[in-house]
């Protein structure tokens, strides 16, 4: 049996300024003052720069500066150039990819045909990135010249484009990696814009401008990547001018940097949803009655004011407004107290349930746990709430003892097949909180 | 003397064994999956299971505390870091110096500040200024550190702007840290410092040596002072360790690149081998700092020194008088 | 001869209370701890608001005369959230130190009176509880255990136990070969009647001494514990965990942060007080 998600959830709007995938971010006065060195802090330590052997958030930051990939994805989500300049499908599995000629890889060689191929096949074989890249099919992907990819697909696969365009599929040099062994990921080898210099463990990235990138430089010459963990922290560093760049800013400093002059707020939609999530293989939660109930019973409005000041929106659906596939005007459920109580009395259920809620422990998750828990309180229900560490959280969900759960989805390549796919399908079943 | 020292090296094995199992078995039965950690929640089931076969996280208790061990001894290899793939001996190896670095400075400030003030606590005893600087000191042990720190951050980063509020670079930015943990710990050596010289200073021959007409300053610091230090000493000792301990929370907050915080992130990633290599490396610090306390009582206190070489003796007599 | 041991032991009592009563800043120290032993016992009776009576659109306001500490982010009365802590604050101080010093007592007894293998091997297993940093040694034990109210206070009883054990030991060391145990042991009294009639009397003043002061370090370790995020489960208002909670808005909403640790500060003061001044008025030359 599946889980059914009702989808009463909120929607985390914050800043992308140079990744995909989602965070806050707001900057310093700058602009163009001749500094040289920018600096960027970031609320967590990356724990390698290979693409293919790493998958948090923030390696995935500094990785975006390192590398490239075949297409990148604009402001508003649409396939553009990168490494490759041309496209065409030749059939419904085969697309041809025409790359860019005189692309420099940082340590001076050639970029080729032969680097692609050896990077696709990488992420097919790497744990972190096979779920991005099992679709293509690596035998009969071939080079047709130095310049020019046929990537042949297992089976037609609508958001290939999107899957080339995140950073689990970057391009990486050959001989760097078969060379650095163990040691690459911390000697990063790209073709992007910075080139990665020194990296100080636990406190500091550093990289500088790659003279011969063959896009638009950057204008400075040094970025510097810092690791500052405290939230309030990093609002503090970007109001003292210790950083000039600072990512996922809280809800709570917005307000306060956006009326400080000298800091700007850059709010963009990013790709998650956050949502509650329904035990269905066991009572109660196995009634869809019971479970409209509680959809009636959130007033999900008042979470997002409270949990993100406002900075989000409530979710209608289980993707966000910026992903490919959206569908806009999908029925929801209105807050409605009344029409809850009536449900439960529909439902047959006389006596107050006592029902667990799993979240981990991440703060503004369990502030919305606090705030569920109070407002199925008032249509009887009593609610425990379980926190778990993010390390167990998801093996805990895997054995299926609990009523209600909390978790997030990032549709990291903004295509609609990879916010639904894990989450939806019958196939996808026990993982990842399915 | 060498004897004694040798003897005390050979006791901290077994010691620093029983750590290693401690902790072994405690991240043994610590739930959680390094695997999925690692691979995040995009990766599929099949994937996880890779990983765990590769890490060898599926193996029985006694074969994984075996090849531990073996490698240790055998190889110097503490493992490899789950999340980064490098050695443990180099992550930790490349923190440790800045945590030792904050630890020594936090217990220099605790020193400055608290036996200075103990000494004057207890000269003046039951004057206002000693009244005061208990209750300061009580205050001072009192208060969380963690609620400090951010106190001093909105105090002099932020409001004041004279001090930078993270990171670890320079003199400038080893103030605050150092202010927080060390305040807590000033404040235990003062009061150890000020009860061990009321102590010492009702003793008689403080008296007589004011009477043959020396003045108090020099009384104070060439006779109370030296017969006070054993338990102030003690206690620098242990705070020492506990500043190790207590330097986790500080790190975090300041974003100091040290060990604690490499810990307390190791271990809600499950980052094993780092958690152990860590703690095993706290602990034979510590137990090297006791070491160097107890040698330094050698050095102030003549009696003990004699009491070490006394051991030696009197083990000889005996032999001698029962052969 | 029993009655006359009764009433000596009374008449202890008397004296070391008299001499407690001199002490002003343990009488303060003693007026406080009852204050709050009140809070934790009646809550209702100060409180104005449950400690969950969340109203999200009375967030965040400053402290006032219907809120002295104002309200949190999920439009709960602070002031009434720190009341209720009380309870789960000194309900943790003082079980965690009864686990350590059930353990510690037992160990040390078992360490000091027996002696030999029994004794390294007891003090080996308790130096090697000593050389791992508590707050490390904590945060292994809730990770392996899960996150709860009980197995915080287990984790905290735990790294306060060699202290207990340290002491009992040294204490028994003291004792064991003085002549009244020698003679006891000849008139026919067994070990454990020992141990429990003799030995632990004597030790009794600093145990005293070092659980106070461990009700207060258990309450200071349990706050850490939670402002990392490995304590009580929410809603419980644990002084730790709101201090945690309120840390990010510590610029705008600053009495988020300020009352709790206030709390946790005075509460500890108190002990800390409270246990020089029963230190002093037990043994005046006791050096613990």
């Amino acid at each position: 049996m599946k889980r059914m998600k009702v989808v009463v959830s909120c929607l985390l709007t914050a800043a992308i300024l140079l990744s995909g995938c989602g965070g806050g971010g707001a900057g310093g006065e700058g602009g163009s003052t001749g500094k040289d060195t920018l600096t960027v802090a970031i609320g967590g330590e990356p724990t390698s720069l290979d693409p293919q052997g790493s998958s948090g958030m923030n390696d995935r930051r500094v990785t975006k500066q390192i590398y490239d990939t075949l297409v990148t994805q604009d402001a508003e989500m649409n396939i553009q150039p990168g490494l490759a300049t041309e496209w065409e499908y030749e059939d419904d599995t085969t697309i041809v990819f025409h790359l860019r000629e005189n692309v420099k890889w940082h340590n001076g060689e050639d970029f080729t045909a032969a680097d692609v191929l050896y990077s696709l096949k990488r992420a097919a074989e790497s744990d972190y990135s096979k779920s991005y890249a099992d679709m293509i099919d690596i035998a009969n992907t071939v080079a047709v010249d130095d310049y020019t990819v046929s990537v042949k697909l297992l089976e037609p696969f609508a958001p290939i484009l999107s899957n080339l365009a995140f950073s689990a599929l970057s391009i990486v040099n050959e001989k760097e990696v078969t060379e650095g062994g163990d040691t690459y990921g911390r000697n990063p080898v790209g073709t992007g814009p910075f080139k990665f210099v020194s990296w100080s463990a636990g406190d500091r990235i550093e990289l500088e401008t790659f003279d011969e990138y063959w896009g638009t430089k950057p204008a400075f010459e040094h970025l510097v990547i810092r690791v500052v963990t405290e939230n309030a922290n990093r609002a503090i560093e970007l109001e003292t001018g210790g950083v000039d760049i600072a990512y996922e800013i809280q809800a709570n400093d917005v307000d306060r940097l956006e009326e400080n002059e000298e800091t700007v707020v850059s709010r963009v939609p990013n790709f998650a949803v956050t949502f509650l999530g329904f035990n269905c293989d066991k009572e109660p939660m196995n009634n869809p009655l019971v479970r409209q109930a509680v959809a009636y019973a959130l007033n999900t409005q008042e979470i997002a004011d409270t949990v993100y000041f406002g900075i989000g929106s409530v979710a209608t659906g289980p993707l966000p407004s910026t992903v490919w596939g959206y569908a806009d005007g999908l029925p929801s459920y209105s807050y409605n107290v009344e029409k809850a109580k009536e449900l439960l009395a529909q439902a047959g259920i006389t006596t107050p349930l006592s029902l667990t809620l799993y979240t981990n422990d991440a703060t503004d998750r369990t502030t919305i746990a606090e705030i569920v828990k109070n407002q199925l309180g008032q249509i009887g229900m009593e609610v425990e709430i379980q926190i778990i560490e993010q390390a167990t959280f998801l093996g805990e969900l895997e054995k299926k003892e609990e009523d209600m759960y909390l978790l997030s989805w990032t549709t990291v390549t903004g295509d609609a097949d990879f916010g639904l796919y894990s989450q939806y399908t019958t196939e996808s079943f026990g993982a990842s909180g399915n | 003397m060498i004897r004694f020292i040798g003897k005390r090296l050979l006791m901290m094995i077994p010691v620093v064994f029983g750590v290693i199992l401690v902790v072994f078995t405690m991240m043994y039965i610590t739930p959680g999956d390094p695997a999925r950690s690692m691979l995040g929640e995009a990766a599929a089931e099949e994937e996880v299971e890779n990983l765990r076969e590769e890490l060898g996280l599926n193996d029985p208790y006694l074969v994984r505390l075996g090849r531990y061990i073996k490698d240790m001894i055998l190889h110097g290899d503490l493992g490899t870091s789950y999340t980064t793939k490098q050695p443990v001996t180099t992550e930790i190896m490349t923190r440790f110096p800045t945590t030792f670095l904050l630890a020594s400075l936090s217990v220099l400030v605790a020193v400055c500040i608290g036996v200075p003030t103990g000494i004057l606590s207890a000269t003046k005893q039951y004057s206002i200024l000693d009244n005061i600087s208990r209750v300061v000191a009580l205050l001072g042990v009192s208060m969380p550190n963690f609620w400090m720190g951010l106190m001093l951050i909105i105090i002099f980063s932020l409001n004041l702007g004279w001090l930078p509020s993270s990171g670890f670079y320079g003199p400038s930015y080893w103030i605050l840290p150092a202010v927080t943990i060390g305040t807590s710990s000033a404040a235990v050596i003062m009061r150890m410092t000020r009860s061990s010289m009321l102590e010492v200073i009702r003793q008689d021959y403080i008296r007589t040596a004011l009477g043959k007409g020396q003045t108090q300053r020099m009384v104070i610091i060439k006779h109370a002072l030296k017969n006070a230090l054993i338990p102030i000493i003690t206690t620098v000792g242990l705070q020492f360790g506990i500043v190790l301990g207590g330097s986790v929370m500080t790190e975090s907050i300041f974003s100091v690149p040290g060990i604690g915080k490499l810990m307390i992130d190791s271990i809600k990633a499950r980052n094993y081998p780092v958690v152990q290599g860590g703690v095993l490396l706290i602990a034979i610090v510590f137990s090297f700092v006791n070491l160097a306390v107890d040698l330094l009582y050698a050095y102030v206190d003549p009696r003990i020194k004699a009491q070490y070489s006394r051991k030696k003796e009197k083990k000889n007599g005996l032999e001698a008088e029962t052969t | 001869m029993k009655d006359k041991k009764e009433k000596r032991r009374n008449s202890q009592l008397l004296e070391v209370w008299h001499r407690l009563r001199k002490n002003k800043a343990a009488m303060v120290g003693l007026a406080i701890i009852v204050l709050l032993v009140f809070c934790a016992l009646f809550p209702q009776a100060i409180a104005r608001y449950g400690y969950d009576d969340q109203m999200l659109s009375r967030a965040h306001i400053a402290p006032c005369a219907e809120f002295p500490f104002g309200t949190d982010n999920l439009g709960r009365d602070i002031f009434s959230r720190v009341i209720y802590g009380t309870g789960i604050s000194l309900q943790i101080g003082l079980i965690s130190v009864g686990i350590a010093a059930a353990i510690g007592i037992f160990l040390g007894a078992l360490a000091g009176y027996y002696g030999g293998v029994l004794e390294n091997v007891i003090m080996r297993g308790i130096d090697i509880l000593l050389a791992i940093p508590s707050i490390l040694l904590a945060i292994s034990i809730v990770a392996a255990l899960g996150t709860s109210l009980t197995n915080l206070m287990i984790a905290v009883g735990i790294g306060t136990t060699p202290r207990f054990a340290r002491i009992v030991r040294a204490s028994i060391l003291s004792v064991k070969d003085q002549e009244y145990i020698e003679a006891s042991r000849c008139v026919g009294a067994g070990d454990l009647r020992i141990i429990l009639s003799h030995v632990i009397p004597n030790c009794a003043a600093p145990i005293i001494v070092q659980a106070t002061m461990g009700v207060a370090n258990a309450i200071l370790s349990a706050s850490s514990l939670s402002f990392i995020g490995l304590g009580v489960q929410p809603p419980m208002p644990e002084w730790g965990t709101m201090l945690s909670a309120g840390r990010q808005y510590i610029r705008d909403y600053w009495y988020m942060v300020a009352f709790p640790g206030l709390a946790i500060m005075v509460t500890i003061f108190a002990f800390n007080l409270f246990g020089d001044g029963l230190r002093d008025a037990l043994d005046p030359k006791l050096k613990v």
